[in-house]
């Protein structure tokens, strides 16, 4: 076989490749948008099963997730903004510093449910704060963490340090130059870090197993002790423990839901992130 | 209003010293839960270490903790299911995500590029759960019935079907970082050999990969972390028997598993419950020393390009 | 814009070490006030150095250590009682590249006053000085007053609030000098300012630096010799970290006394 053939062979297994890739999420996404798109309606979204999910809706379950994803913004944002901060802007040759980097890049490769693990001995048992949403949004926020430290850090570097000297040269502190011209740069960056991991959150199901989702409840979390339910794990319980031909409606319609949040919160995210790439050409 | 400008001098000195003790205090958290894992999963494994004898546990082929006679707790049969399923994966994914990359970086159109790109962002994005249940409900079903007049899986729910929707999560981590790898390779190498007139195929295969192949083993071991600590689709997939075996198409129950299924079940403070503790441990060992070697590995890489 | 006291810079025994690199090795002599002083040497002679460390941006630098005293104004700018951030508002720096911020030129002016305010004496205790904030319009004409004073105003004044990025490259530096003007500096510390530059803007800001020195003590880095010929008043020439001849301009040129500046001069090296 000659040179441009064996060219032509191999670049065609390539394109081959990618598009099995494109084919593989073109086929998940339209079994789960044409199997549940038919139970989607204003009921599916606004009330509480009933039947054996077999009728009324999923509202809990989207409650209970947007309270878990709000709270877990709240305590993962500003730890991991102001993280990051310190590691790109303060002097870290030190072994503090060094230490932080090493820490930051193995807590990413922590499997979710060996944080679920944390979460229910420490957490749920060991600080006493019981199967609850809190127990659940501060699991979440440690899987989401490291995420939220890298993203920031990569957008407050590539801020270029001429404008940091420009700032330090007029006579202004570093954290003056930091609040004025590195963060507001920054922005969209970190903002594009904190949808990313909005929509982490939103899917983990397995260290909200073991800290405090529950399947089935009448109420809506009462507050953050109580316990909750969330739609990944209203899916996983409903495919696994229930016969699929009395809820197949509501699994199709949930995960219909989940995807529809998820993508949704996907892409604006990569909007952001090239509409920023577009304004500041540095 | 007017301030004594020493005042002014004095206070903003201040302010820039309080925000970095801040700063400091709150990063402090990220090594605090590090070392709280580390801490507590040794912890919670201590009554495991003293209550099952080690040597079974880790050489034992049967995992039965709920046996009234008898618990077993050998863990041979999960590192099995996780072995087979991640290697399985991974012979998918690693050749599939590579190609994809070469053609998204060195072949494909900008206007394809454009679409194909944040297609694969959009896959990368979808949560586990989802692709658990569309294994469960779909692909399970494909596969029993497929072929049938000539074959069919050992069991409905088996280890391949989890290692499928595995590589579909390992993909989108194969090509973000492969292509990173390969964008940094630099334009004087890709040029000195075209004009020595190598074929695109011949520079692509012959001097770009090679050069960026540090950061693609990075990629590697990174995927496969990920199919190792991943949880959802395996539980979904792969079948809830914790049996010894190697036959891909049977079911299986890899450590992520057994720990997820079984953590609901366990009584607190029981020897189960400590074992599932250990059986973190190991997890996470596994997993820091994946994440470990890609560190190297990408070292390897940035002193190349110094 | 409050006429201020000019400074002088003396430099005693100056040496720097980057790790165990020796950039600056004893540097001694004084920058006379209200004159334009450049420094001239090959790549690598430790000119950017030493103009970092009269404003103190070397500071900066991880693993940067200094050493011996640079005296403006009678106190010792290395002293550890020293307010840096004073050091900085009162040492002007324009950087080789031009950096204004992206905002709009307006803003670029107008970002240091209002964070440092301005200062007057104090009626109440005398020798104090108070800080007071600038009101609108205050502010309005101090940056006014800045962009007039670096030669710019009629090409800018139509469009104070449009991006600083869409300027000229000249343009752009002297936006950056009226940056610095603003907030009413002693010292203007220039570091190869022309280098990014065409001729035409080059000429302009060189004029420029001739009409800030009757108000300000400026010192120019410069790998253009010709430069140095042009505008500056007394010249130092820097060779591997060490200061070899300090001089009027033309004694530097016509009559250098040591071996290496004629070298230098005449193009044999560097």
């Amino acid at each position: 076989m000659n040179r441009r053939n064996k060219e032509r062979a191999f670049f065609l297994l390539f394109r081959g490749c990618a598009w099995v890739v494109a084919l593989a999420l073109m086929i998940i996404v339209g079994y789960i948008v044409v199997l549940g798109i038919g139970t989607i309606s204003w009921e599916f979204l606004t009330q509480f099963p009933k039947k054996g999910f077999t009728e009324g809706g999923i509202f809990p379950a989207i409650v209970g997730t947007l309270y878990l994803v709000g709270l877990v913004m709240i305590i993962a944002v500003p730890i991991g903004v102001f993280t990051a901060i310190y590691v790109s802007e303060y002097k870290s040759n030190n072994w503090f510093g060094n230490l932080l980097r090493v820490v930051v890049n193995n807590l990413a490769g922590v499997p979710s449910i060996v944080y679920g693990l944390l979460g229910l001995g420490l957490l749920v048992f060991f600080v006493g704060w019981g199967f609850s949403l809190l127990a659940s949004a501060f699991t979440l926020a440690f899987v989401v963490l490291p995420l939220v430290i890298t993203a920031s850090r990569e957008a407050i570097q590539a801020v270029p340090s001429s404008l940091r000297e420009a700032s330090l040269a007029l006579g202004t502190t570093k954290w003056q130059t930091i609040r004025h011209h590195v963060l507001p740069y920054s922005l969209p960056g970190i903002l594009t870090g904190v949808i990313l991991s909005i929509s982490r959150a939103a899917g983990e199901t397995a260290p909200i197993l073991m800290t405090g989702v529950v399947f089935l409840k009448f109420t809506l979390p009462q507050n953050v002790w109580d316990t909750f339910q969330a739609m990944p794990y209203l899916l996983y319980s409903l495919s696994t423990q229930t016969p699929y031909d009395k809820t197949q409606d509501f699994q199709w319609g949930t995960a219909l839901v989940l995807l529809v949040m998820v993508v949704a919160m996907n892409m604006s995210a990569i909007i952001i992130r090239n509409r920023y790439r577009e304004k500041y050409k540095w | 209003m007017a301030t004594k400008k020493s005042v002014v001098a004095k206070r903003r000195r201040i302010n820039d010293v309080l925000i970095h003790a801040l700063l400091i205090v709150i990063s402090l958290f990220a090594i605090l839960v590090l070392a709280a894992v580390a801490i507590f999963l040794f912890l919670n494994s201590l009554p495991a270490f003293v209550s099952i004898d080690q040597w079974d546990f880790f050489t034992g082929t049967v995992w039965d903790p709920t046996n009234p006679v008898e618990p077993l707790y050998g863990i041979v049969p999960l590192l099995v299911a996780t072995l087979v399923v991640t290697f399985l994966s991974a012979l998918i994914a690693i050749p599939l995500g590579l190609g994809a990359t070469i053609y998204l970086s060195e072949i494909a159109h900008p206007r394809i590029k454009k679409v194909m790109k944040p297609a694969v962002e959009v896959l990368a994005g979808l949560p586990s759960v989802m692709l658990g249940f569309f294994a469960l409900t779909i692909f399970a079903r494909f596969m029993w019935t497929a072929f049938l007049p000539w074959w069919q899986p050992s069991d409905y729910l088996n280890l391949f079907n989890g290692a499928v929707f595995l590589a579909i999560m390992m993909v989108p981590i194969m090509v973000s970082l492969s292509e990173d790898a390969m964008n940094s390779v630099p334009m004087s190498l890709k040029e000195a050999s075209l004009a020595l007139g190598m074929t695109r195929w011949e520079t692509v295969w012959k001097v770009i990969v090679p050069a960026a192949r540090p950061g693609i083993v990075a990629a590697m071991m990174l995927s496969i972390g990920r199919a190792v600590g991943e949880t959802m689709v395996v539980v979904m997939a792969t079948g809830s028997a914790p049996q010894l075996t190697w036959d891909p198409f049977s079911s299986g129950q890899p450590l992520t598993s057994t720990i997820a299924i079984e953590i609901s079940e366990v009584a607190f403070n029981s020897t189960h419950y400590y074992a599932l503790f250990e059986l973190g441990l190991v997890l996470f060992a596994m997993t820091f020393a994946l994440n470990y070697a890609a560190d190297w590995a990408m070292r390897k890489y940035t002193e190349r390009y110094q | 814009m409050v006429k201020i006291m000019n400074g002088s810079i003396q430099v005693k025994d100056l040496n720097v070490w980057f790790d165990q690199n020796h950039a600056l090795k004893g540097v001694t002599f004084s920058i006379p006030k209200n004159e334009i002083t450049a420094i001239i040497g090959p790549s690598g002679c430790g000119k950017s150095t030493f103009i970092r460390c009269v404003n103190r941006m070397n500071d900066i630098v991880p693993k940067c250590r200094v050493e011996g005293q640079i005296i403006v104004n009678g106190k010792n700018i290395y002293d550890p009682d020293v307010d840096v951030v004073e050091i900085r508002r009162r040492t002007g720096m324009v950087f080789q590249k031009p950096n204004p911020f992206p905002k709009s030129i307006f803003e670029n002016i107008a970002y240091a006053p209002r964070i440092h305010r301005r200062e007057e004496p104090s009626a109440k205790q005398k020798g104090e000085m108070v800080v007071k904030k600038y009101t609108k319009k205050e502010l309005e004409n101090l940056v006014e007053a800045s962009i007039k004073r670096a030669a710019l105003w009629d090409e800018v004044k139509d469009r104070m609030n449009k991006s600083a990025y869409d300027l000229s490259g000249g343009q752009q530096q002297r936006l950056c000098i009226a940056r610095t003007l603003a907030v009413n500096p002693e010292i203007l510390l220039l570091d190869e300012p022309c280098s990014a530059l065409d001729p035409i803007a080059t000429a302009k800001i060189e004029d420029l630096l001739v009409d800030l020195k009757k108000d300000y003590t400026v010192v120019i880095v410069t790998h253009n010799m010709q430069q140095a010929a042009r505008v500056a008043d007394k010249t130092a020439f820097f060779y591997l970290g060490e200061l070899i001849e300090f001089d009027k301009t033309e004694t530097i040129f016509e009559r250098p006394k040591e071996k290496l500046t004629e070298q230098y001069i005449t193009g044999r090296m560097g």
